[in-house]
C-alpha cells in the first residue's frame, strides 16, 4: 500500500531520499502543468519544476504541516514563476509570439503557425486545443490566472487557495467567477467553442 | 434562458474544461536531473558530519588536502587556451608542438601557444575564451597565438595576425587578463575591453583598425632604431578607424565608413548570448510538434543587430500573412537563413535551422525542408537536437513525398545514430508501418 504524503514527508525529513523521490513523482506533473500554464513556456516550466522540488527538498527540515504538501509546493512554484516574470521584465525579449508593437496589425509568427487561413497552401492541422488552453491561461492577468490554476485546474478549495494567495475566500470566489468569464471570452474570440 | 443562466453555463463549462485539462508530463531527463541533485546535496550534507578522526585518517586527510591543494594550484595557474568553434568552410590548424597542419573541426579543440589558425577563401572560424574574449577570423586569414593567459593571474593575451581580417569582442568586465593585443606586420592594436576589427592587407602593406565600442590603442610596428620622429601611437575611439602603413605612424583616426560599419555589424552578436528556444516538448512527439508549428522564443540581454533582424523578419512574416503570399513567406524564411549565415553560433543555429525546416514544410516546400534538416545534421552532428531533424526527414518522406525507401533509410539512421533519443520511438513505429 502506498504511503500518504505526511508519511512520506516524515520519512524524507529523516533522510530517506527515496521517499522524497516518491513525493516528487506524485506531484511533479501537477507542478509542471501549473508552471506551464503560468508562464506559457514549456522548457522554462520544466526547469522551474526541477528548481521547485529542489528548493522543497532543501527546505524540508523547516516544513511545517499547516496545509497540504501540494499547497506548499504551489507556493514555491508560484514564487519561481514570479521571479521568471521579473527576469523577463528586466531583459528585452523578442518573441516570435509577441505582436509587433509598431505594426498596425497584431499578428505574430505564433499566429502564422496556428492560423490555417494565413497559410498559402491549406492543410488541416491537428487539434492542439490543450496547448491553446495552456497558452490562454498563461496570458491572463496574474490575479485571474492564480485563481483559475489553483481552484479549477488543481482543484483546491477557496480556503486553501486564499491561504496561498494571501487573500480571503470570498475574494477568491468572486475573482474566480470573473476569471472563468474572461477565459471563456478569450477562447470564444479566437473561435474556440466548447 | 436568461443571462444569469448563461453566466452559470459559462462558469460550469470553464470549470469542467479546466478540471479535465490533461496534465503535462515532466521528461525523464528532468526527473533524473532532480534526483541527481538531491543525491548530490545529500552527499554534501554527509561530508559535513562531524567525527573524530584517528591518526591514519588524519594522515590520509592531510595528504588528500595537499593533493587537492596542488591540483587546485596547478588548475588555477594553468594557461587558458581558446576554443576553436563555428568552423565554416576550409580551416586549418598548425600544431606547433607536432609541426603539422590539420583540418579544424567543430569539435571543441583548442589553439595552443604558437599554434596557427588559417582560414581559406571559403573559411571562417571563431576563437573563444568564455567570458574573456571572442574573436572571429574571417576568410583568407592567418593568426598565431603568441601569448596565452592563465585562469587567475592578470596578464596580457595576444595574437599575431599575419594576414586577413578579424573581429574581436573583448569583455570589459572580465576578471582575468589585462589587455588583448593584436600584432600585424604594420601595427600593434591593444584593446582594453571593446569591440573592434583589425584587417591586415600584406599586398598594400597596411593594417586597418576600426572600433565599435571602447578604445583601442594603436602603435606602429616600427623596426628598432627607426629614424621616424612622429608620434607612433594613436587612440582609436568608438566609431573611428585608422590605417597604418608599414614603417609609418598610424593615420589620424577618422570616422568609420558606412560599408565598414556594415561589415562590423556582426560584432554586436559576438559576445552577446541571445537565447533561442523552440517551444517543443522533450518527449517522442516533439518532431510532430515541430512540424505542426512551434513558436520560437528569442531573448537577448542586449538589444543589437540580432534582435533587430528578428524584428524585421517578423514584420516580413506579418506582411506575408496579410497578403497571403507564399513568396513573401519565403522572403521571411530567407531572412532567417541570412541570420544563421551571417551570425553563426552553435548556441542557437540548430534551433533556428529546425524552425526554418519546419517553416518550409509549412509552406509545403518539402525539398527545402529536407535540405535544411540535412544541413542541421551535417553542421552540428554533436547537437542533441539533430535527431529531431532526422526524424522530420523520415516523416516528410513517408507522409508527404511517399518515398518509402528514403523514409525507411531516414528512420533507420535514427535507430543507428540516435538510438537513445526520444525519436527512436517514432522511427521504430515508422519502420514497423513501412515494413508491413
Amino acid at each position: 500500500m502506498s504511503l500518504s504524503d505526511p508519511e512520506l514527508i516524515a520519512k524524507a525529513k529523516a533522510g530517506d531520499k527515496q521517499a522524497f523521490t516518491e513525493l516528487f513523482d506524485r506531484h511533479r506533473n501537477k507542478i509542471l502543468s501549473y508552471l506551464y500554464a503560468y508562464i506559457g513556456d514549456y522548457q522554462m516550466a520544466e526547469d522551474l519544476t526541477v528548481e521547485t522540488f529542489f528548493d522543497a527538498y532543501k527546505s524540508l527540515p523547516r516544513y511545517e504541516e499547516r496545509g497540504t504538501f501540494s499547497a506548499w509546493l504551489y507556493k514555491i512554484a508560484r514564487d519561481y514563476a514570479k521571479k521568471e516574470f521579473r527576469r523577463r521584465d528586466r531583459h528585452k525579449e523578442v518573441s516570435m509570439e509577441a505582436p509587433i508593437a509598431d505594426d498596425t496589425d497584431d499578428l505574430s509568427l505564433g499566429d502564422v503557425l496556428t492560423d490555417d487561413k494565413a497559410r498559402p497552401d491549406f492543410e488541416a492541422r491537428k487539434d492542439e486545443f490543450k496547448e491553446v488552453i495552456y497558452k490562454t491561461l498563461s496570458k491572463l492577468e496574474k490575479k485571474y490566472k492564480d485563481v483559475l490554476l489553483l481552484c479549477d485546474v488543481d482543484g483546491l478549495g477557496y480556503v486553501e487557495a486564499a491561504k496561498i494567495l494571501k487573500s480571503n475566500p470570498i475574494t477568491i470566489g468572486t475573482r474566480l467567477r470573473r476569471a472563468r468569464k474572461m477565459f471563456y471570452n478569450i477562447l470564444k474570440k479566437h473561435g474556440y467553442e466548447f | 434562458m436568461n443571462s444569469h443562466d448563461d453566466e452559470e453555463i459559462v462558469q460550469g463549462k470553464v470549470k469542467k474544461l479546466l478540471n479535465d485539462l490533461p496534465e503535462c508530463n515532466l521528461s525523464e531527463e528532468k526527473r533524473r536531473e532532480l534526483i541527481a541533485r538531491i543525491y548530490e546535496v545529500s552527499d554534501e550534507r554527509k561530508h559535513i558530519t562531524p567525527f573524530t578522526p584517528g591518526i591514519k585518517v588524519r594522515v590520509f586527510s592531510s595528504v588528500a588536502v595537499l593533493v587537492v591543494f596542488v591540483m587546485a594550484f596547478t588548475y588555477l595557474f594553468s594557461p587558458l587556451y581558446p576554443v576553436i568553434t563555428n568552423v565554416k568552410g576550409t580551416v586549418k590548424i598548425y600544431r606547433a608542438s607536432k609541426n603539422e597542419w590539420v583540418f579544424a573541426e567543430n569539435s571543441g579543440t583548442r589553439l595552443g601557444k604558437n599554434d596557427i589558425l588559417k582560414t581559406f577563401d571559403d573559411g571562417q572560424a571563431d576563437l573563444i575564451i568564455p567570458k574573456v574574449y571572442h574573436i572571429r577570423l574571417k576568410k583568407d586569414s592567418e593568426i598565431r597565438l603568441a601569448k596565452s593567459i592563465s585562469r587567475t593571474i592578470s596578464q596580457d593575451s595576444g595574437y599575431v595576425l599575419e594576414k586577413g581580417k578579424l573581429l574581436a569582442y573583448y569583455n570589459k568586465y572580465r576578471r582575468i587578463g589585462k589587455e588583448l593585443e593584436i600584432v600585424t606586420p604594420q601595427a600593434i592594436a591593444t584593446a582594453l575591453g571593446t569591440d573592434f576589427m583589425v584587417a591586415s592587407t600584406p599586398v598594400l602593406n597596411q593594417t586597418t583598425i576600426g572600433v565599435l565600442d571602447g578604445v583601442v590603442k594603436v602603435n606602429s610596428s616600427l623596426p628598432s632604431g627607426s629614424a621616424i620622429q612622429v608620434p607612433t601611437e594613436v587612440m582609436v575611439r568608438a566609431g573611428e578607424r585608422t590605417t597604418v602603413h608599414k614603417g609609418d605612424a598610424p593615420d589620424k583616426p577618422t570616422p568609420l565608413l558606412e560599408d565598414e560599419l556594415l561589415n562590423m555589424e556582426e560584432l554586436y552578436n559576438i559576445g552577446t548570448r541571445p537565447q533561442v528556444a523552440l517551444l517543443i516538448s522533450t518527449g517522442p512527439t516533439r518532431t510532430r510538434e515541430l512540424l505542426s508549428g512551434t513558436p520560437l522564443y528569442i531573448s537577448s540581454e542586449k538589444s543589437g543587430v540580432f534582435t533587430e533582424k528578428i524584428r524585421t523578419t517578423i514584420k516580413s512574416f506579418n506582411q506575408a500573412i496579410r497578403e497571403k503570399s507564399k513568396e513573401k513567406h519565403l522572403e521571411g524564411v530567407k531572412q532567417l537563413e541570412e541570420i544563421i549565415n551571417n551570425n553563426p553560433n552553435p548556441k542557437y543555429d540548430v534551433q533556428l535551422m529546425l524552425f526554418i525546416g519546419a517553416y518550409y514544410e509549412y509552406l509545403d516546400d518539402h525539398v527545402m525542408a529536407i535540405t535544411t534538416f540535412e544541413r542541421a545534421i551535417h553542421d552540428y552532428p554533436q547537437s542533441s537536437l539533430v535527431s529531431i531533424a532526422q526524424c522530420a526527414i523520415g516523416i516528410i518522406y513517408e507522409e508527404k513525398l511517399k518515398d518509402f525507401d528514403k523514409a525507411k533509410e531516414a528512420y533507420q539512421k535514427i535507430l543507428s545514430n540516435y538510438s537513445n533519443s526520444p525519436e527512436a520511438e517514432e522511427a521504430f513505429a515508422g519502420l514497423s508501418q513501412l515494413n508491413k
